[in-house]
């Protein structure tokens, strides 16, 4: 308001031909949506350009339009999205467990070359082996191998492939804060005594494995060397 | 008599009926309420995790104290198709424990190995069967989705008894909470303690020379049953001062991704618990 009443002082302190110009102009002025208002007083020039309200709102909805139409297509027809893997969650609901009398020793040489195991089973005093089954259609989807070493050591070791997330691994990985570097291999652990935990990724599977050994807190560290080996 | 009257007296006799009908509600909500439901794992428990809580501690020193049942008891998992049966595996593992010392409480099976005393997780036939007994005595989804507190003990203590021997069992709870010195006798005493819990805090703790992270998340449930075998007291120092003090239960849960587990002592996620003793 300060500024509309210097204008009008400006415009009154001129002579009366000058004022009564300049108020026409105004005027006409006044009645267009966007205009360029000049007004040349004296040696006072103000340049002033307006959109309307109105033609603001317009292009601001349109604009908004546009980006909600953009994301919408992008989400309908991602390019990327296809190529992503789709990680299946498995939990209790999903699977069933047998104990069946295969090691992962022998499953792996009978099925899957890639898989890691433990060679030398004389190591262990116990060994119990187990089988995680879809319950809908069969499908191995993990396997659980708990020993019992010689030297006092309980170990649980896991397997699963690697589009796969087995809701029993989580009692591991959530232990698992730390993170190495074990013969080129990313390796994340953790241990809270007596226990260590450790996971890891190769050649397409998972591995969770945890060792409970009160003689050395990161026991699962050499067991992690012992498969890679 | 007058209408005035008439009035007066239906007035008293509607307020009656409607001060007994809220009496009587309420009456049978408390009943209800201290009668809840566990229905355990699978379909009672949410399988995943909420991060409520993750944090590092800082220190120079820090010092564990441990008091656990030597050799803890058996974290078994529920047996195939065992829907909402948290009591029957709780049931079961406090069973497999004691086998130990009364071998006929599970015929021809020993649930440990004999070197240790390290106690097996399920097998495939004596396990499962153990628990589809417990399933059935405990009266499980009968009135209800899981089972009542009371179903839980009389199911337990009846198979026992049928194995021919005794159970007390001797509330660990004073005045509203978890009494830590009960606990830690129990457990100095290789007794295990059954708890009812209306959450599911996992505590998963990692240490490192000078710090440690502590990540808490919760799995919800309706209620479920846990074995507790030992407690946990975490002194952490900054020099000679010890600035903070932690204290956990350890239990086993019956949880496939979450077999044993630490829970908060001070927190309330524990309506009742009990000890079990089996002779």
């Amino acid at each position: 308001m300060s500024r509309e009443s210097d204008f009008h002082k400006l415009i009154e302190s001129q002579d009366t031909e000058s004022k009564e110009e300049v108020w026409k102009k105004l005027e006409s002025r006044l009645t267009e949506e966007s205009s360029d208002i000049v007004v040349g007083v004296g040696e006072v020039g103000v340049l002033a350009k307006k959109f309307s309200r109105k033609s603001r709102n317009i292009i601001i909805s349109v604009a908004a339009c546009l980006l909600v139409a953009g994301l919408v297509l992008f989400i309908i027809f991602n390019p990327f999205r296809n190529n992503l893997p789709n990680i299946r969650y498995c939990t209790v609901n999903d699977y069933r467990i047998d104990e069946v009398e295969i090691t992962i020793k022998d499953y792996a040489i009978e099925n899957s070359p890639k898989i890691l195991y433990f060679d030398d089973y004389t190591e262990f005093e116990y060994c119990v082996d187990k089988q995680y089954k879809l319950k809908d259609t069969n499908e191995i989807i993990g396997l659980h191998e708990e020993l019992y070493s010689l030297n006092g050591a309980f170990i649980n070791i896991y397997v699963t492939d690697n589009l796969t997330d087995l809701d029993v691994a989580h009692l591991i990985s959530n232990n698992c804060n730390k993170s190495l570097k074990l013969d080129n291999m990313h390796i994340i652990w953790g241990s809270y005594e007596p226990i260590s935990y450790a996971q890891f990724e190769y050649d397409g599977y998972l591995y969770y494995l945890s060792a409970d050994y009160p003689e050395d807190n990161e026991y699962v560290l050499k067991l992690v060397e012992e498969l890679l080996s | 008599m007058g209408l005035k009257v008439k009035k007066f007296i239906l007035c008293v006799v509607s307020a009656a009926l409607l001060v007994s009908n809220a009496l009587f509600a309420f009456g049978m909500q408390a009943t209800a309420a201290s009668e809840g439901r566990y229905s355990g794992y699978g379909d009672g428990i949410s399988t995943y995790a909420t991060t409520i809580s993750s944090e590092t501690v800082y220190f120079t020193d820090y010092n564990i104290a441990k008091t656990e049942i030597v050799n803890g008891v058996p974290a078994y998992l529920p047996a195939n198709n065992l829907t909402n049966g948290c009591g029957a595996v709780a049931g079961a593992e406090i069973v497999g424990f004691y086998d130990k010392f009364y071998e006929d409480l599970i015929p021809d099976y020993r649930t440990y190995l004999p070197s240790s005393g390290r106690y097996l997780s399920n097998d495939s036939v004596h396990i499962p069967k153990v628990m589809w007994e417990m399933y059935s005595l405990m009266r499980t989804n009968v009135d209800d989705v899981g089972v009542s507190e009371s179903d839980c003990l009389n199911g337990l203590k009846a198979y026992v008894n049928l194995k021919g021997h005794n159970l007390a069992y001797d509330n660990v709870k004073k005045n509203g909470k978890l009494d830590e010195a009960t606990l830690l006798n129990c457990f100095s005493n290789n007794i295990p303690v059954i708890m009812f819990c209306n959450r599911i805090d996992q505590y998963a703790m990692s240490f490192s020379p000078n710090e440690a992270t502590i990540n808490c998340s919760n799995y919800t449930t309706s209620g479920h049953i846990i074995v507790a075998f030992g407690m946990h007291i975490i002194d952490y120092y900054n020099g000679n001062v010890k600035f903070r003090t932690d204290k956990y239960v350890k239990a086993v849960t019956g949880m496939s991704n979450l077999k044993e587990n630490y829970f908060k002592l001070e927190e309330n996620w524990c309506n009742s618990a009990y000890s079990v003793t089996i002779n």
